[in-house]
Protein backbone atom coordinates (compact mmCIF):
# COMPACT_ATOMS: atom_id res chain seq x y z
CA UNK A 1 0.00 0.00 0.00
CA UNK A 2 1.39 3.49 -1.26
CA UNK A 3 1.82 6.07 1.91
CA UNK A 4 -0.45 9.41 1.46
CA UNK A 5 1.65 12.04 0.44
CA UNK A 6 0.83 14.20 3.63
CA UNK A 7 3.92 11.39 4.78
CA UNK A 8 6.78 12.92 3.05
CA UNK A 9 6.01 16.80 4.29
CA UNK A 10 8.74 18.04 6.36
CA UNK A 11 7.58 19.74 9.52
CA UNK A 12 10.56 22.16 9.56
CA UNK A 13 10.15 23.19 5.92
CA UNK A 14 6.37 22.68 5.68
CA UNK A 15 5.04 26.45 7.29
CA UNK A 16 3.92 28.96 4.98
CA UNK A 17 7.20 31.27 5.64
CA UNK A 18 9.73 29.06 6.23
CA UNK A 19 8.57 27.67 2.88
CA UNK A 20 8.73 31.31 1.14
CA UNK A 21 12.38 31.86 2.52
CA UNK A 22 13.98 28.68 1.18
CA UNK A 23 11.89 29.60 -2.32
CA UNK A 24 13.50 33.34 -2.02
CA UNK A 25 17.01 31.93 -1.26
CA UNK A 26 16.58 29.03 -3.82
CA UNK A 27 16.38 31.56 -6.67
CA UNK A 28 19.45 33.74 -6.03
CA UNK A 29 22.93 33.45 -4.72
CA UNK A 30 22.19 35.37 -1.59
CA UNK A 31 19.50 37.05 0.20
CA UNK A 32 19.53 39.54 1.94
CA UNK A 33 17.73 39.84 5.34
CA UNK A 34 16.03 43.05 5.14
CA UNK A 35 14.61 41.84 1.53
CA UNK A 36 13.36 38.48 2.85
CA UNK A 37 11.49 40.61 5.55
CA UNK A 38 9.89 43.43 2.77
CA UNK A 39 9.25 40.27 0.51
CA UNK A 40 7.24 37.81 3.34
CA UNK A 41 5.82 41.32 5.36
CA UNK A 42 6.95 40.23 8.61
CA UNK A 43 8.53 41.35 12.06
CA UNK A 44 12.52 40.86 12.43
CA UNK A 45 11.87 38.56 15.41
CA UNK A 46 9.52 36.46 13.60
CA UNK A 47 11.73 36.57 10.51
CA UNK A 48 14.74 35.86 12.47
CA UNK A 49 13.09 33.01 14.40
CA UNK A 50 12.41 31.36 10.87
CA UNK A 51 15.87 31.59 9.75
CA UNK A 52 17.02 30.15 12.96
CA UNK A 53 14.89 27.20 12.31
CA UNK A 54 16.18 26.48 8.97
CA UNK A 55 20.15 27.16 9.62
CA UNK A 56 19.66 24.68 12.55
CA UNK A 57 18.42 22.12 9.86
CA UNK A 58 20.87 22.54 7.81
CA UNK A 59 19.02 24.02 5.28
CA UNK A 60 20.27 27.78 4.92
CA UNK A 61 23.53 29.23 6.08
CA UNK A 62 23.55 32.61 7.59
CA UNK A 63 26.18 35.16 6.59
CA UNK A 64 26.87 38.51 8.72
CA UNK A 65 29.28 41.36 7.27
CA UNK A 66 29.04 44.92 6.60
CA UNK A 67 28.26 47.15 3.28
CA UNK A 68 30.16 50.07 4.13
CA UNK A 69 28.87 50.76 7.86
CA UNK A 70 25.63 49.18 8.04
CA UNK A 71 25.52 45.67 9.06
CA UNK A 72 23.91 43.17 7.08
CA UNK A 73 22.35 39.52 7.39
CA UNK A 74 22.89 37.07 4.17
CA UNK A 75 21.77 33.62 3.97
CA UNK A 76 21.75 31.10 1.03
CA UNK A 77 20.51 27.94 0.72
CA UNK A 78 22.24 24.62 1.36
CA UNK A 79 22.10 21.48 -1.25
CA UNK A 80 20.29 19.57 1.49
CA UNK A 81 17.55 22.76 1.47
CA UNK A 82 17.17 22.40 -2.39
CA UNK A 83 16.47 18.73 -1.91
CA UNK A 84 14.17 19.93 1.07
CA UNK A 85 12.48 22.74 -1.15
CA UNK A 86 12.20 19.76 -3.95
CA UNK A 87 10.74 17.45 -1.89
CA UNK A 88 8.02 19.65 -0.05
CA UNK A 89 6.54 20.95 -3.75
CA UNK A 90 6.32 17.41 -5.06
CA UNK A 91 4.19 16.20 -2.08
CA UNK A 92 2.46 19.22 -2.26
CA UNK A 93 1.64 18.80 -6.01
CA UNK A 94 0.66 14.86 -4.85
CA UNK A 95 -1.50 16.17 -2.71
CA UNK A 96 -3.38 17.74 -5.12
CA UNK A 97 -2.73 15.46 -8.07
CA UNK A 98 -4.59 13.28 -5.58
CA UNK A 99 -7.11 15.25 -4.46
CA UNK A 100 -8.24 16.29 -8.57
CA UNK A 101 -8.32 12.32 -9.08
CA UNK A 102 -10.22 11.33 -6.40
CA UNK A 103 -12.38 14.29 -7.83
CA UNK A 104 -12.51 12.69 -11.52
CA UNK A 105 -13.40 9.23 -10.03
CA UNK A 106 -16.10 10.29 -8.03
CA UNK B 1 -3.91 18.88 5.64
CA UNK B 2 -6.45 19.77 3.65
CA UNK B 3 -5.73 20.06 -0.37
CA UNK B 4 -7.28 23.25 -0.60
CA UNK B 5 -4.10 24.34 1.74
CA UNK B 6 -1.84 22.25 -0.37
CA UNK B 7 -3.55 24.30 -3.72
CA UNK B 8 -2.71 27.67 -1.46
CA UNK B 9 0.59 26.99 -0.29
CA UNK B 10 2.02 25.96 -3.94
CA UNK B 11 0.12 29.31 -5.08
CA UNK B 12 2.00 31.18 -2.81
CA UNK B 13 5.64 29.22 -3.64
CA UNK B 14 4.57 30.61 -6.97
CA UNK B 15 3.89 34.14 -6.36
CA UNK B 16 7.06 34.70 -4.36
CA UNK B 17 9.10 32.93 -6.90
CA UNK B 18 7.90 35.21 -9.55
CA UNK B 19 8.49 38.20 -7.73
CA UNK B 20 11.82 37.36 -6.42
CA UNK B 21 12.93 36.36 -10.29
CA UNK B 22 11.18 39.95 -11.41
CA UNK B 23 13.46 41.52 -8.62
CA UNK B 24 16.58 39.75 -9.86
CA UNK B 25 15.92 40.12 -13.59
CA UNK B 26 18.97 42.73 -14.69
CA UNK B 27 19.91 41.66 -17.33
CA UNK B 28 19.20 44.37 -20.00
CA UNK B 29 21.52 47.08 -19.11
CA UNK B 30 24.48 44.40 -19.56
CA UNK B 31 22.45 43.56 -23.25
CA UNK B 32 22.20 47.39 -24.01
CA UNK B 33 25.59 47.86 -23.61
CA UNK B 34 27.03 44.94 -25.85
CA UNK B 35 24.47 45.69 -28.38
CA UNK B 36 25.87 49.30 -28.67
CA UNK B 37 29.85 47.89 -28.53
CA UNK B 38 29.26 46.05 -31.15
CA UNK B 39 27.22 48.75 -33.47
CA UNK B 40 29.78 50.87 -32.49
CA UNK B 41 32.55 48.02 -33.96
CA UNK B 42 32.40 49.52 -37.92
CA UNK B 43 34.13 52.34 -36.70
CA UNK B 44 37.75 50.53 -36.23
CA UNK B 45 37.23 49.19 -39.45
CA UNK B 46 39.40 51.75 -41.14
CA UNK B 47 39.89 51.40 -45.25
CA UNK B 48 43.19 50.99 -46.15
CA UNK B 49 44.90 52.99 -48.87
CA UNK B 50 45.12 53.17 -51.62
CA UNK B 51 42.20 50.07 -52.26
CA UNK B 52 42.69 46.80 -53.73
CA UNK B 53 41.56 45.68 -56.93
CA UNK B 54 38.27 44.49 -57.24
CA UNK B 55 37.81 41.29 -57.22
CA UNK B 56 41.60 40.14 -55.70
CA UNK B 57 40.81 37.90 -52.74
CA UNK B 58 43.15 38.66 -49.87
CA UNK B 59 42.96 37.35 -46.49
CA UNK B 60 44.05 40.08 -43.92
CA UNK B 61 46.55 39.39 -40.99
CA UNK B 62 46.78 39.95 -37.22
CA UNK B 63 50.03 39.39 -35.77
CA UNK B 64 52.01 36.65 -35.86
CA UNK B 65 53.68 34.54 -33.23
CA UNK B 66 56.38 31.95 -34.50
CA UNK B 67 56.21 28.77 -32.43
CA UNK B 68 60.62 27.83 -31.56
CA UNK B 69 61.10 24.35 -33.16
CA UNK B 70 58.15 23.65 -34.46
CA UNK B 71 57.93 25.87 -37.61
CA UNK B 72 54.16 26.81 -36.50
CA UNK B 73 53.07 30.37 -37.29
CA UNK B 74 50.22 30.82 -34.92
CA UNK B 75 48.22 34.04 -34.78
CA UNK B 76 46.14 34.61 -31.20
CA UNK B 77 44.59 37.50 -32.40
CA UNK B 78 43.44 35.48 -35.69
CA UNK B 79 39.89 34.82 -34.62
CA UNK B 80 39.54 38.37 -33.21
CA UNK B 81 40.63 40.10 -36.03
CA UNK B 82 38.96 40.31 -39.99
CA UNK B 83 38.57 37.60 -42.28
CA UNK B 84 38.67 38.56 -45.33
CA UNK B 85 37.57 42.34 -45.02
CA UNK B 86 40.58 44.55 -45.84
CA UNK B 87 40.95 46.92 -43.59
CA UNK B 88 44.22 49.60 -42.69
CA UNK B 89 44.19 48.39 -38.78
CA UNK B 90 43.58 44.88 -38.03
CA UNK B 91 44.99 44.88 -35.33
CA UNK B 92 43.07 47.23 -33.94
CA UNK B 93 39.86 45.93 -34.84
CA UNK B 94 40.74 42.45 -32.95
CA UNK B 95 42.02 44.58 -30.04
CA UNK B 96 39.02 46.29 -30.16
CA UNK B 97 36.80 42.71 -30.09
CA UNK B 98 38.98 41.32 -27.24
CA UNK B 99 37.99 44.76 -25.22
CA UNK B 100 34.17 44.17 -26.26
CA UNK B 101 34.55 40.61 -24.59
CA UNK B 102 36.60 41.20 -21.57
CA UNK B 103 34.66 44.41 -20.83
CA UNK B 104 31.19 43.05 -21.37
CA UNK B 105 32.13 40.02 -19.22
CA UNK B 106 34.01 42.22 -16.32
CA UNK B 107 30.96 44.95 -17.07
CA UNK B 108 28.31 42.71 -16.55
CA UNK B 109 29.72 40.73 -13.27
CA UNK B 110 30.63 44.47 -11.66
CA UNK B 111 26.74 45.61 -12.40
CA UNK B 112 25.34 42.28 -11.04
CA UNK B 113 27.25 42.52 -7.84
CA UNK B 114 26.30 46.38 -7.49
CA UNK B 115 22.60 45.68 -8.00
CA UNK B 116 22.48 42.61 -5.93
CA UNK B 117 23.82 44.32 -3.14
CA UNK B 118 21.60 47.41 -3.53
CA UNK B 119 18.30 45.23 -3.96
CA UNK B 120 19.70 42.28 -1.58
CA UNK B 121 19.21 39.74 -3.97
CA UNK B 122 22.07 38.24 -5.58
CA UNK B 123 22.45 36.47 -9.41
CA UNK B 124 24.97 33.26 -9.55
CA UNK B 125 26.87 34.93 -11.86
CA UNK B 126 30.50 32.30 -11.65
CA UNK B 127 29.14 30.61 -15.13
CA UNK B 128 28.24 33.68 -16.76
CA UNK B 129 31.69 34.31 -16.21
CA UNK B 130 33.48 31.16 -16.42
CA UNK B 131 32.09 30.44 -19.63
CA UNK B 132 32.92 34.28 -21.11
CA UNK B 133 36.20 33.28 -19.55
CA UNK B 134 36.49 29.83 -21.17
CA UNK B 135 35.60 31.33 -24.34
CA UNK B 136 37.99 34.43 -24.50
CA UNK B 137 40.49 31.59 -23.98
CA UNK B 138 39.67 29.26 -26.63
CA UNK B 139 39.55 31.75 -28.83
CA UNK B 140 42.90 33.03 -27.52
CA UNK B 141 44.65 30.04 -27.34
CA UNK B 142 42.70 26.56 -28.66
CA UNK B 143 41.24 27.75 -32.09
CA UNK B 144 43.85 29.41 -33.38
CA UNK B 145 46.51 26.77 -32.38
CA UNK B 146 44.19 24.05 -34.51
CA UNK B 147 44.27 26.02 -36.78
CA UNK B 148 47.43 26.20 -37.74
CA UNK B 149 48.54 22.99 -36.87
CA UNK B 150 45.73 20.79 -37.94
CA UNK B 151 43.12 22.55 -40.60
CA UNK B 152 45.56 24.56 -42.88
CA UNK B 153 47.98 21.58 -43.55
CA UNK B 154 44.78 19.69 -44.00
CA UNK B 155 41.93 21.67 -45.84
CA UNK B 156 43.56 25.35 -46.28
CA UNK B 157 42.13 28.30 -45.51
CA UNK B 158 38.24 27.36 -46.79
CA UNK B 159 37.55 23.91 -47.61
CA UNK B 160 34.00 22.61 -48.16
CA UNK B 161 35.02 18.70 -47.97
CA UNK B 162 37.06 20.05 -44.38
CA UNK B 163 33.44 21.06 -42.94
CA UNK B 164 31.77 18.29 -44.25
CA UNK B 165 34.42 15.84 -42.55
CA UNK B 166 34.46 17.46 -39.51
CA UNK B 167 30.78 17.61 -38.74
CA UNK B 168 31.28 13.75 -39.25
CA UNK B 169 33.71 13.21 -37.13
CA UNK B 170 32.14 14.66 -34.16
CA UNK B 171 28.75 13.44 -34.52
CA UNK B 172 31.05 10.31 -34.40
CA UNK B 173 33.20 11.01 -31.87
CA UNK B 174 30.86 13.32 -29.42
CA UNK B 175 28.15 11.02 -28.76
CA UNK B 176 29.67 7.81 -28.03
CA UNK B 177 32.93 8.92 -25.66
CA UNK B 178 30.02 11.32 -24.19
CA UNK B 179 28.23 7.63 -23.27
CA UNK B 180 31.37 5.95 -22.26
CA UNK B 181 32.07 8.89 -19.81
CA UNK B 182 28.81 9.05 -18.52
CA UNK B 183 27.91 8.41 -14.66
CA UNK B 184 30.08 8.22 -11.42
CA UNK B 185 30.37 4.77 -11.26
CA UNK B 186 33.87 3.19 -11.67
CA UNK B 187 34.90 2.67 -15.39
CA UNK B 188 37.79 0.29 -16.73
CA UNK B 189 40.91 2.72 -17.70
CA UNK B 190 40.95 1.43 -21.32
CA UNK B 191 36.96 2.96 -21.45
CA UNK B 192 37.89 6.42 -19.77
CA UNK B 193 40.98 6.32 -21.90
CA UNK B 194 38.85 5.65 -25.35
CA UNK B 195 36.60 8.33 -23.98
CA UNK B 196 38.56 11.06 -23.25
CA UNK B 197 40.67 10.52 -26.64
CA UNK B 198 37.23 10.51 -28.24
CA UNK B 199 36.30 14.04 -26.61
CA UNK B 200 40.08 15.10 -27.79
CA UNK B 201 39.06 14.64 -31.32
CA UNK B 202 35.39 16.08 -31.17
CA UNK B 203 37.11 18.84 -29.18
CA UNK B 204 39.18 19.14 -32.24
CA UNK B 205 36.48 18.94 -35.34
CA UNK B 206 34.27 21.42 -32.92
CA UNK B 207 37.12 23.66 -33.35
CA UNK B 208 37.24 23.09 -37.33
CA UNK B 209 33.61 23.64 -37.27
CA UNK B 210 33.68 26.79 -35.68
CA UNK B 211 36.48 28.29 -37.57
CA UNK B 212 34.61 27.75 -40.42
CA UNK B 213 31.44 29.08 -38.48
CA UNK B 214 32.99 32.24 -38.27
CA UNK B 215 34.18 32.88 -41.97
CA UNK B 216 33.15 36.30 -42.14
CA UNK B 217 35.35 37.50 -39.23
CA UNK B 218 33.20 37.78 -36.46
CA UNK B 219 33.79 35.42 -34.13
CA UNK B 220 33.44 37.41 -30.67
CA UNK B 221 29.72 37.80 -31.29
CA UNK B 222 29.81 33.70 -31.20
CA UNK B 223 31.18 34.00 -27.81
CA UNK B 224 28.54 36.65 -26.80
CA UNK B 225 25.91 34.73 -28.17
CA UNK B 226 26.76 31.78 -26.09
CA UNK B 227 27.43 34.00 -23.00
CA UNK B 228 24.10 35.60 -22.96
CA UNK B 229 22.76 32.32 -23.56
CA UNK B 230 23.99 31.02 -19.62
CA UNK B 231 22.54 34.28 -18.75
CA UNK B 232 19.20 33.54 -20.07
CA UNK B 233 19.83 30.18 -18.01
CA UNK B 234 21.08 31.90 -14.99
CA UNK B 235 18.06 34.49 -14.95
CA UNK B 236 15.31 31.66 -15.99
CA UNK B 237 13.86 34.38 -18.30
CA UNK B 238 11.80 33.31 -21.10
CA UNK B 239 12.43 36.87 -22.61
CA UNK B 240 15.96 36.95 -21.68
CA UNK B 241 16.13 33.26 -23.98
CA UNK B 242 13.99 35.00 -26.59
CA UNK B 243 16.83 37.62 -26.77
CA UNK B 244 19.85 35.52 -26.80
CA UNK B 245 18.29 33.13 -29.20
CA UNK B 246 17.40 35.84 -31.57
CA UNK B 247 20.75 36.91 -31.36
CA UNK B 248 22.79 33.39 -31.57
CA UNK B 249 20.72 33.42 -34.90
CA UNK B 250 21.72 37.07 -35.81
CA UNK B 251 25.33 35.95 -34.63
CA UNK B 252 25.47 32.96 -36.90
CA UNK B 253 24.50 35.38 -39.99
CA UNK B 254 27.00 37.48 -39.36
CA UNK B 255 29.66 34.89 -39.10
CA UNK B 256 28.23 32.91 -42.17
CA UNK B 257 26.51 34.73 -44.83
CA UNK B 258 28.30 37.77 -46.87
CA UNK B 259 25.82 40.88 -46.18
CA UNK B 260 27.71 42.10 -49.09
CA UNK B 261 25.16 40.10 -50.88
CA UNK B 262 21.98 41.60 -49.67
CA UNK B 263 23.58 45.25 -50.58
CA UNK B 264 24.37 43.96 -53.94
CA UNK B 265 21.00 42.88 -54.75
CA UNK B 266 19.61 46.03 -52.99
CA UNK B 267 21.28 48.45 -54.82
CA UNK B 268 23.17 46.86 -57.61
CA UNK B 269 26.40 48.31 -56.53
CA UNK B 270 29.26 47.03 -54.78
CA UNK B 271 30.63 47.93 -50.73
CA UNK B 272 33.95 49.13 -50.94
CA UNK B 273 34.19 50.82 -47.90
CA UNK B 274 35.49 48.27 -44.82
CA UNK B 275 33.18 50.02 -42.26
CA UNK B 276 30.16 49.48 -44.32
CA UNK B 277 30.69 45.94 -44.49
CA UNK B 278 31.04 45.18 -40.88
CA UNK B 279 27.95 47.11 -40.14
CA UNK B 280 26.43 45.41 -42.61
CA UNK B 281 27.23 41.91 -40.93
CA UNK B 282 26.90 43.46 -37.25
CA UNK B 283 23.50 45.73 -37.48
CA UNK B 284 21.34 42.29 -37.29
CA UNK B 285 22.87 41.20 -33.86
CA UNK B 286 23.11 44.71 -32.85
CA UNK B 287 19.64 45.58 -32.84
CA UNK B 288 18.36 42.19 -31.29
CA UNK B 289 20.37 43.64 -28.36
CA UNK B 290 19.29 46.96 -28.37
CA UNK B 291 15.83 46.89 -28.91
CA UNK B 292 15.46 43.56 -27.21
CA UNK B 293 17.08 45.07 -23.98
CA UNK B 294 15.07 48.79 -24.09
CA UNK B 295 12.10 46.22 -24.32
CA UNK B 296 13.21 44.13 -21.50
CA UNK B 297 14.18 47.79 -19.50
CA UNK B 298 10.41 48.62 -20.17
CA UNK B 299 8.72 45.54 -19.09
CA UNK B 300 10.50 45.68 -16.25
CA UNK B 301 9.68 48.80 -14.88
CA UNK B 302 6.36 48.20 -15.47
CA UNK B 303 6.74 44.96 -14.05
CA UNK B 304 7.50 47.10 -10.89
CA UNK B 305 4.37 47.56 -8.13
Amino acid sequence: MNDHPTAGLDDVVHQKHRLAILTVAAEAKRVEFGYLQRTLDVTKGNLSRHITVLADAGLLKVEKGYDGKTPKTWVHITSTGRRALADEINTLRALVARHDQAGAES
Amino acid sequence: MTDDAAVTLLNEVARVRRRTRRDRHAYWPPMLLLGVLILAAPLVYGQTVPQPKLGVFTAVSTPIWRIPGTGLAYAPLQLFGPRFVLVADPTAVALYWLCVVVLGIAATMVWYRWRGSRVGLETPTRTFVLVGIAGLLYLLGILPLVATAVMFPLFGYFSALGIWLSAAIFVVTAVPSALALRGHERRPIWRDALGWAGMAIALLSASSLLFYASIEGFAPVLVIAVALLVLAMIERSALCGAIAVLFGIGALVANLYNMENVYFRLSGGYVEDPRLIAFAHLVLPAAVLIIGGAVAGVVARMAKP
